[in-house]
Parts: C-alpha cells; structure tokens; sequence
C-alpha cells in the first residue's frame, strides 16, 4: 500500500536538516583543508554511524506502542524547545542583535585554530560538529516523522537535505554563505513551533481545541512569523534608541 | 552526554519560558478555557522567543 506522504512536515525536516548540514559541512571543509581530508572524513564517518544508531534506536523506542496522544505531547515539548531558541536567534539577527551566521568567518576561526592544533584534535573537531549538528537532524526527524508512522519519509526529507548541501558544497568549493541562513532559521524556527503548539495542546485539551485539524498550523505559522517580524522591527528600533542615548 | 542535554534542551532559560507557557495553557485549560489557552499559548511563546532575542543585545 502506497504511503501518504506529509508534505508540511517533509518540507520542515529538509529545511531544518539542510541548515544543521550546512554548518556541519563548513567545519569538515575546514578540517579537510587544514588536516587532510583523510581526517575530515573519517571523523564525518564516524559521526555519522553514531547518529545512524542513535536514529534507529530513537525512531525505533518511540514506535513501539506509546500511546500517541503522549508520545504526541511529549514531542510537541521538545519542538517548543527547539523552535524557540531558532526562533529567537532569528529575530535577534533580523533586528540586528546578533551577527548573522558568517560560514565563511566561521571557516576562516576553525581553520587558523587547526593550523595549531594536531590531527587528533582536528579529528575530534570534525567529529563532534559532524555529532552535534546531525544530532539536531535526527531530534526533527524522530519528533516530526513519529506523527502518523511517516519516519521514512522524514529520513529520506533529511538525507535529501544532506545530498543538497553536499552537492552545492562540492560545486560551490567554499562555505555555503550564499544560502540565506537567518530567512531559513526563521521560516523553520516558526514551522517547529507551530507543530509544537499544536500538539502539545491537542494532547492537553483533545483536537476540539482547534478550529480545522492540522490546518490549524497555517494560522499558528501565521502568528509566529507575522508576530517574530513584528518583534524582531520593535526590538531594532527599541535598540536604536538605546544606543542613541549612549551616544 | 553534555552535547545531547545541549541540543535536547538548550539553556535554562529556554526551559523556563517552555515550561512557563505550558503551565499557562493547562491552568486555562483546566478551568474550561481551551480555546482562549491554544491563543495563549503562541502568544506567550512569541513574547518569550522575543525576550531571548532581546538578551542578546544586552551580551
């Protein structure tokens, strides 16, 4: 039988999944530069299988018979988390807070520290960015692919994602700067709210509470974008001001 | 260990705007309000994700 694919969600896990690989991408480009590519691949390897295990053994606990109401909550809680601290860092880039994410800086700071350091440390730097940014990609596509059993789809979003970034990385030959990171981050910082919101008050308060299902995530994205803008114009003049005075 | 409690949860603060919104829509939602609290709730979250924000203008 021919499985329904969510294409909301599919849309979420591939833009989540190629910004976490983007940065992941930039540090193995700069370990593979510096270090040698043996170095930089080897550790990408290893990261990687260690997150293979991770999603099989995560997907799989979460697959086994929990109530899906629960299960629901509970990863709803973990998108609020996550989308929070996403949606945060881009409104404070849109309002000039915060530096927006320079790969190429970024590419430039971890190449002058490997230039010190040896190929041991080299290794473990490409392993750990590998580990931690591919443990983002495997924490939305566990959360976002468990809601109606869609994990392979969710993985096969992720693993697109990744053969994207690679592609572009290796035609590009530098840090992928030119992908607009902030509008990205913004986009799905307020996409993982929306599911967050939504499923963490149906599991509250049942699926009467919302208007229409699941179309009730195109007003919530609605509200956190609209609303994130908003916020994000009110905090840059707010901050303006400030920095007049002390002038 | 250390990474995986860092990408699950983030800082304390993250939690703490989480779990303050959460708590919200279940007392609204317990005292028969549904709807207002799935109103409640992104708006809280909006003015949290708006604190944070802010907080990097003050580091």
């Amino acid at each position: 039988m021919m499985m329904q694919v969510n294409w909301g969600m599919f849309a979420a896990v591939f833009l989540a999944a190629c910004v976490e690989w983007v940065e992941a991408f930039t540090i193995v480009l700069a370990v593979g530069i510096t270090a040698g590519w043996r170095t930089a691949l080897s550790a990408a390897l290893g990261a990687m299988l260690l997150l293979s295990g991770c999603a099989f053994a995560g997907g799989g606990l979460l697959m086994l018979g929990a109530h899906i109401d629960w299960l629901r909550g509970i990863i709803g809680l973990f998108l609020i988390l996550f989308g929070l601290r996403w949606l945060a860092k881009a409104i404070a880039r849109r309002a000039g807070l915060k530096d927006l994410h320079d790969e190429e800086e970024e590419f430039a700071h971890a190449r002058e520290g490997l230039a010190r350091a040896n190929r041991h440390a080299a290794w473990l730097v490409a392993f750990k960015g590998v580990l931690l940014e591919g443990l983002e990609v495997c924490l939305i596509v566990v959360a976002l692919g468990t809601k109606d059993k869609q994990l392979a789809s969710a993985g096969v979003a992720a693993l697109l994602a990744f053969g994207v970034v690679a592609l572009a990385g290796i035609w590009v030959r530098a840090p992928l700067s030119r992908v607009p990171e902030n509008t990205i981050k913004f986009i799905v910082g307020s996409m993982l709210l929306s599911f967050g919101t939504l499923w963490t008050m149906e599991t509250m308060a049942g699926t009467r509470v919302w208007w229409d299902g699941d179309l009730s995530l195109l007003p919530l994205l609605g509200i956190y974008l609209g609303g994130g803008l908003l916020v994000a114009q009110w905090l840059r003049v707010t901050y303006n001001k400030a920095m007049e005075v002390q002038r | 260990m250390k990474i995986l409690l860092k990408a699950l949860f983030g800082d304390w603060l993250n939690c703490i705007i989480a779990a303050i919104a959460v708590f919200a829509a279940v007392t609204v939602t317990e005292i028969g309000k549904p709807h207002l609290a799935s109103w409640l709730m992104p708006f809280m979250l909006l003015m949290g994700a708006g604190y944070l924000a802010s907080r990097y203008g003050r580091s």
